[in-house]
């Protein structure tokens, strides 16, 4: 082709001089494929966003190890486990990173009982929890090695409740009382909630993270008005605990820790997994474990995949937006068709001028290019008020909802297929036409 | 019928606009059928009946930060009912285990017809209340009777089935278990334990809705509640309309505050409210579904009036030519709107494939119900409407003679 830039300016030209010229019919065009881009992409942004990597730099190589000893059939989706068990799994990653997590719930106060809030989320956990998961400090840092061997009263606050209780994050050296026992802050976090809240997702996977962090082995020291999640088969071991006796959580058979490790290579996590076959083989020799005894390993997406996280509706939603995007689709060729048939005179004249049948297709390739542009616009536009729409709903899950990189890319991408898609079949139709006849009757 | 095979020509003869007309009513019907059921299936979830009386009921639960120590002793409830009594306006209080749409179902029974494993078991809601539960909540007894007040267990703090020997159950539930058959004095076994059922609650909804097959697996024992955190106080306010609900929940809330233990607090509503809350997400489930019919209606009707109005158009100089042979504007309208019929029932057949997987994946991956035949003949119907609608006011202006239009 000579000249193509010239072409092209051409073609622009001659595409908004029609669009001009009948304005009603180009707006209704990209209205409807923007309606259609609008309404897939909010459902494609908000699932994007659900069922996201909540740790990119780190997913592939953060695993979950968990045992059944009885074999039964679990309902959680993070099966707890017994303190041993948990503690032989962490001991066993030697060098690398692993940690042990507990969930409980209770009142925080300032040492001088000035400040407080009712019922806080509290994490029980050790010393890697924070370098394994990314979590950045506003100041001080996490407890050490020494902290969690004496089960220490050290804590790490969350940004909220440092300034809840102390005004700013400058707390660390600060007391606060949690169950009736004194910890000294030694760090505040920085702003972190990941989405989905993968390292447990037990009370619901779009919650926001605990507000405050202590060593697991402290627990023993609290007293009763904090609540620990835990199942006990056994009602003694229960009742004790539920009366605040919380060192029997670390000497039963009470389930109530989850264990994260990180295995970098291949090699390690085969090491890891034949670790724990032969974990759950000594434990069924000593009796501990019953001959339907399970034990896994599962990487961080697979348990995330596993929980099936995204609301059924949003699935459901997503179905039918795309449904509608491929109406809207449909329509705008429809409408494009119509449109460059009642212009087969003009065809026709510029074909008898010299004009190629390629440069025909061209010309309203290029017009139906520019309507998907403007189509993309609206429909970014669309999404932006569909997702503040969302965000109003009654629900967690709504509230993380945004738009961000990777949806502004897709929809950059549709758009600008999809006018080329709606014009393709019309533009082959348009361009087909014999010279002459249409000259004649028209 | 010669001009039907003319017309099947015709159709041959324009195979892009036909295939676009065709996959526009396809894909239409497919979203259409689809939402529809959804909307249906939301509105009845919001208009769920409670079998209550919602109006001039108020609701008021004891909460509490902390555990085990500092719960407040069973003795507050007492109090509280005598409190509350004094507030004006009030003309029945009641403790209550738990209430319907309260979101918190923690007491359910596997309840059955036999003892063993055998028989099927139903997961039941278990309401407990003392002797002013049934006129204070209002809810209706369809046979049988309500408790005698000698027959009232206290609870203890966590309620021994044993001793309790009579049971009221839901109309669906005795429905589910005992079959056509008015169960009176059918012993009915709740996690293992016999008890006589006494009488046939009309409708009572559980405190949590779990589809509408399940809504009202409920019944009823005669154990006066007395963990103080998990029940509520539920006050029958008079039914003289010129005391408003509101400043009575204040009122009330009022009063029962100067009873607090420890770390706790009340939280008063009325049950409207309560109600309103706990459907909260559907009703906005049901705004946005309501917005995306219509939204999905508008697009969907541009874009097939367009279409078939614009094929209808471009022939007009062929509807001349047969004007001037004989064919009369009747004939010529009838032609188009048998054509549009053609193409739209296509639509709707490959449509309601379209429409059936999409609801068979639903059914498979989400637990959505299958699509009643009535969704289908109400987006069929709307369909088949708007494509007559949309060639019949172009072919009614179609030219009269032959010539220019």
């Amino acid at each position: 082709m000579r000249y193509p830039l010239l072409k092209l300016k051409y073609f622009v030209a001659l595409a908004l001089r029609s669009f001009w010229r009948d304005l009603f019919v180009t707006a209704s065009i990209a209205l409807t494929l923007g309606a259609g881009i609008g309404a897939s992409m909010t459902t494609f942004s908000i699932v994007h966003i659900l069922a996201g990597d909540p740790i990119p730099t780190k997913s592939a190589v953060l695993f979950q190890p968990s045992v059944s000893l009885d074999g039964s059939d679990e309902t959680d989706v993070q099966p707890k486990m017994a303190y041993q068990d948990a503690k032989a799994f962490t001991e066993r990653s030697l060098s690398r990173e692993s940690v042990i997590l507990a969930q409980g719930l209770g009142p925080v106060e300032t040492d001088d009982r000035r400040g407080g809030q009712g019922s806080s989320l509290l994490r029980f956990t050790t010393k890697d929890f924070f370098r394994m998961f990314d979590i950045p400090f506003a100041s001080g840092g996490s407890w050490g090695q020494k902290e969690d061997v004496g089960g220490e009263h050290v804590a790490v606050l969350s940004k909220e409740t440092a300034i809840h209780l102390f005004g700013s994050t400058l707390a660390v050296g600060k007391a606060i009382v949690v169950g009736g026992a004194v910890f000294r802050v030694v760090g505040v976090m920085d702003n972190w909630h990941p989405i989905p809240r993968f390292y447990d997702l037990s009370i619901g996977a779009y919650m926001h993270p605990e507000d405050v962090y202590i060593p697991i082995r402290s627990i023993g020291d609290l007293n009763s008005e904090v609540f620990v999640s835990f199942n006990c088969g056994d009602g003694a071991d229960a009742g004790a605990i539920m009366s605040g006796r919380f060192d029997r959580l670390f000497h039963s058979e009470c389930t109530w820790t989850t264990v994260w490790v990180e295995l970098p290579s291949s090699s390690e996590k085969r090491e890891y997994s034949d670790f724990l076959a032969g974990y759950l083989k000594e434990q069924r020799s000593v009796g501990r474990a019953a001959p339907r005894g399970r034990q896994s390993l599962r990487n961080l997406l697979d348990v995330l995949a596993q929980a099936k996280i995204v609301p059924g509706d949003v699935r459901v939603y997503t179905v039918l937006t795309f449904l509608f995007l491929a109406l809207s689709l449909l329509s705008a060729a429809g409408a494009l068709l119509g449109g460059f048939l009642q212009r087969s005179s003009e065809v026709q004249i510029r074909r008898a001028l010299g004009a190629s049948r390629s440069d025909i297709l061209m010309q309203f390739l290029v017009e139906s290019f520019l309507l998907g542009v403007v189509g993309g616009a609206v429909g970014l536009l669309m999404t932006l008020i569909g997702l503040s729409a969302v965000r109003s709903f009654p629900s967690l899950a709504a509230q993380v909802v945004r738009i961000d990189g990777t949806v502004l890319g897709v929809t950059l991408v549709l758009s600008l297929a999809s006018g080329v898609i709606a014009g393709l079949v019309p533009a082959w139709r348009a361009a087909r036409g014999e010279i002459g006849l249409e000259l004649k009757l028209g | 019928m010669v001009e039907f095979s003319l017309l099947l020509r015709a159709l041959r003869r324009h195979k892009i606009i036909v295939a676009i007309l065709v996959l526009e009513f396809a894909i239409t019907f497919a979203i259409l059928s689809n939402v529809f059921f959804l909307t249906a299936q939301r509105f009845s979830t919001l208009y769920q009946k409670s079998g209550i009386q919602e109006q001039r009921l108020v609701i008021a639960t004891l909460h509490s930060d902390g555990f085990g120590a500092l719960l407040p002793s069973s003795g507050i409830l007492d109090e509280a009912k005598g409190v509350v009594a004094a507030v004006p306006g009030v003309i029945g209080v009641s403790i209550v285990g738990q209430t319907p749409f309260s979101g918190n179902d923690m007491w359910r029974s596997k309840v059955s017809r036999t003892r063993g494993e055998g028989g099927a078991t139903v997961d039941a809601s278990t309401y407990s209340g003392d002797a002013q539960a049934m006129s204070v909540l209002g809810f209706k007894i369809s046979s049988g009777r309500w408790f005698s007040r000698e027959e009232f267990e206290s609870g203890g703090a966590i309620p021994e089935l044993s001793r309790i020997h009579l049971v009221l159950i839901t109309r669906q539930l005795a429905n589910k278990i005992f079959g056509k058959t008015v169960p009176l004095g059918e012993t009915l076994y709740v996690t293992g334990v016999p008890m006589v059922v006494i009488g046939v609650i009309d409708v009572l909804s559980r405190p949590a809705y779990y589809g509408a097959d399940k809504s009202e697996d409920a019944i009823f024992l005669p154990v006066i509640p007395s963990s103080a955190v998990t029940s509520s106080v539920a006050v029958r306010m008079s039914d003289n309309l010129r005391v408003p609900v509101e400043p009575a929940v204040h009122a009330i809330t009022s009063s029962l505050q100067r009873i607090l233990r420890g770390r706790s607090y009340w939280k008063v509503s009325s049950f409207q409210e309560q109600r309103r809350k706990y459907f909260e997400t559907d009703s906005a489930a049901l705004r946005v579904l309501t917005l995306a019919l219509v939204a999905i209606s508008v697009v969907a009707l541009n874009a097939i009036s367009a279409s078939s109005g614009y094929w209808v158009r471009q022939r007009s100089r062929h509807v001349a030519i047969r004007r001037a042979i004989g064919a009369t504007r009747g004939q010529i309208v009838a032609y188009f709107l048998i054509e549009n019929a053609v193409i739209c029932m296509t639509g709707l057949f490959v449509g309601a494939s379209l429409a059936v997987s999409v609801n068979l994946w639903m059914v498979r991956n989400l637990g959505v119900g299958f699509i009643p035949p009535s969704s289908f003949a109400v987006g069929a119907a709307l369909l088949f409407s708007i494509g007559q609608a949309a060639v019949l006011y172009p072919s009614l202006r179609m030219p009269s003679e032959f010539g220019r239009p």
